[in-house]
């Protein structure tokens, strides 16, 4: 018999390669199919992308929202998931119910920040504020303390060193560590302070990528990120945000000119496509054998 | 006509209303039923009964307006619903009542806890500033869409770290200025002194603002036995008993369970014997079988009505 191996198991298999891991920021488990489609190994469901989906700013989010969304993705993808769980849902209490219902959602991993809960939509402004320090050992401990999984991976995220500068996010990013986090995110303001800071943590630490972000912070390539020493990134805009112009393409042709635009031969082709994404043929075959005689 | 027109009818004509606090969609229908003419749903009976959770915050908004959506679906009298702090800031104050309005609730209370909350008769609980709660009240009241639908403000002052009676009575007339329908203070001991001192204050600066009372089943009555109208006389016009459905389904299940554990089937005979003669008996037709199985004679093709029936056995 083969054991399954967990989705925490997963992720840790990909963390323990000399590799950097591109988590590829996704919203639905049709963008999470595609990604492993094409050889993505590792996705991640941010809050921006979810806030998205549900047309919302992510502070208005409920765990609910979130945990019913992993499922969906977990169960139309086998490569691990990570989680965006925002600041948790309140205190280590709270934490501890997210943690629980993430993991079983089938996760491979939470990220859990050191905002205020709730949360404000200015942080999309790059205007956090942060809990103390303690508050958030306490809530990492805490996550530890709920997974039943051990494998199941706590990424903790600091966004300390936006607000109170490198120092603190670096001294906070080892204090997680410390608590038990096995990864942590940071903030760097700028390319010097992102250069330094995988050389002044303690383990191994996770980046943002967020392209078009109005922010100083800059964004790397997949082989930079591996030179710097990172182990993995999110990527919450990358494909959100040109599907959208795309998507605004297609409706202002249907406005002007009356149709897509797009010619028959193409469509052919890649309606077939979107078709084979989402098993319609496995669909078919089972349909024959058993109602469609 | 909407859940909130219909409530506030109801607090016009009505000298007082009064109804048992529950949980799940069939006690609603029980509780109409009995003649009660609103339905009250808290946060404490939902995170236990649904959830077996204690009361500290745990449950999500989704998970409660799910809950409470089922809820107004399943009885025609207005719904009244525990929305905690409202989920968070002013912000989620806004979302959760539109999310409620659109459930068919026909008023919420929100308290002025920190977020996440404790329940009202725990100790342990902090306030956000009366700033704050104005403001989330104020969201609530400025976003909601039916200008009908009924905004509860609720103080958890009395009894709450740096609070007392003089901070509930300041509250409450800043909630009722920011536009509240009704305001409510969280009362730590049965006895009416602190009510009556509450609602006389109330009275002086808001006479016509009507009061809402939680008569509560974490307080000891029997040390202070007050009726109903003793207590609306003091301005109360709204009033639940809290944890009815949970209390009372606890105590039969375990005295169910117990029996069957001991007996056997002969408890599950018993059990039926009782049953039969009660006025839940007849469970079938509360669900109401029998009216679905009209709209079945009367929307399916007549041949499919006939075999599915004929010679069939069942309910």
């Amino acid at each position: 018999m083969v054991t399954m191996k967990s989705a925490g198991a997963k992720l840790r298999d990909l963390m323990a390669r000399p590799k950097f891991i591109p988590a590829l920021g996704v919203w639905d488990p049709y963008t999470a199919r595609l990604a492993e489609k094409m050889g993505i190994e590792c996705v991640h469901l941010g809050g921006y992308q979810l806030g998205a989906r549900f047309v919302t700013p992510e502070p208005l989010l409920s765990l609910t929202e979130v945990a019913t969304t992993t499922h969906y993705i977990t169960s139309a993808v086998n490569i691990p998931l990570v989680v965006d769980v925002g600041a948790g849902f309140g205190e280590p209490l709270h934490v501890m119910r997210c943690v629980k219902e993430i993991e079983k959602a089938g996760a491979a991993a939470i990220q859990m920040e050191d905002q205020i809960y709730p949360k404000r939509a200015h942080y999309h402004k790059g205007i956090e504020h942060v809990i103390p320090r303690e508050e958030m050992v306490a809530k990492i401990k805490a996550a530890r303390a709920a997974r039943t999984d051990p494998d199941f991976v706590i990424i903790g995220r600091t966004d300390a060193m936006r607000t109170d500068g490198y120092e603190e996010g670096i001294a906070r990013a080892n204090l997680y560590f410390d608590a038990g986090a096995d990864m942590v995110m940071v903030f760097p303001n700028n390319l010097e302070e992102a250069k330094q800071a995988p050389r002044d943590a303690k383990g191994p630490l996770a980046y943002t990528n967020s392209e078009g972000n109005r922010l100083p912070r800059p964004t790397f390539t997949t082989q930079q990120y591996q030179d710097m020493g990172y182990k993995l990134a999110s990527y919450p805009t990358a494909l959100l945000c040109p599907a959208t112009q795309e998507m605004k393409r297609i409706i202002a042709n249907i406005l002007t000119r009356g149709e897509s635009g797009i010619p028959r031969e193409n469509m052919v082709v890649w309606r077939k496509e979107v078709e084979d994404l989402i098993g319609l043929e496995e669909a078919y075959k089972i349909e024959s054998e058993t109602v469609e005689h | 006509m909407s859940p909130g027109r219909q409530l506030r009818d109801l607090i016009a004509k009505r000298r007082f209303l009064v109804t048992p606090g529950l949980t799940t969609p069939l006690h609603a229908m029980i509780v109409e039923r009995a003649g009660f003419e609103i339905v009250y749903t808290g946060g404490y009976d939902v995170s236990l009964t649904l959830f077996g959770l204690p009361d500290v915050g745990l449950i999500t908004a989704t998970e409660m307006v799910a809950n409470a959506r089922n809820i107004a679906r399943a009885v025609k009298v207005p719904v009244i619903a525990d929305v905690d702090t409202g989920y968070g800031n002013a912000l989620n104050v806004i979302r959760t009542i539109q999310d409620y309005e659109s459930a068919g609730v026909a008023a919420v209370h929100i308290e002025d806890q920190v977020h996440p909350k404790k329940c009202g008769h725990v100790a342990g609980k902090q306030l956000i500033s009366r700033e704050e709660a104005v403001g989330k009240l104020r969201a609530a009241i400025d976003r909601k869409t039916d200008k009908d639908f009924v905004i509860i403000g609720r103080t958890d002052a009395i009894a709450a770290a740096g609070g007392g009676l003089d901070e509930a009575i300041a509250r409450g007339r800043a909630y009722a200025d920011a536009g509240c329908d009704l305001v409510w203070a969280e009362f730590p001991s049965a006895s009416l002194e602190q009510p009556r001192q509450f609602a006389q204050a109330m009275r002086q600066t808001h006479p016509e603002l009507p009061l809402y009372f939680n008569y509560s089943a974490n307080l000891n009555w029997a040390e202070h036995p007050a009726s109903f109208e003793e207590i609306a006389a003091l301005g109360f016009k709204v009033m639940h008993v809290s944890l009815c459905g949970m209390r009372t389904t606890m105590q039969a299940m375990w005295d169910y369970a117990v029996n069957l554990k001991q007996s056997g089937a002969q408890a599950e005979i018993e059990f039926q014997k009782q049953l039969s003669k009660h006025p839940m008996g007849k469970f079938h037709e509360l669900a109401r079988f029998p009216e679905f199985k009209a709209l079945e004679e009367k929307y399916l093709p007549n041949e499919i009505f006939q075999a599915r029936y004929e010679g069939a056995f069942g309910l």
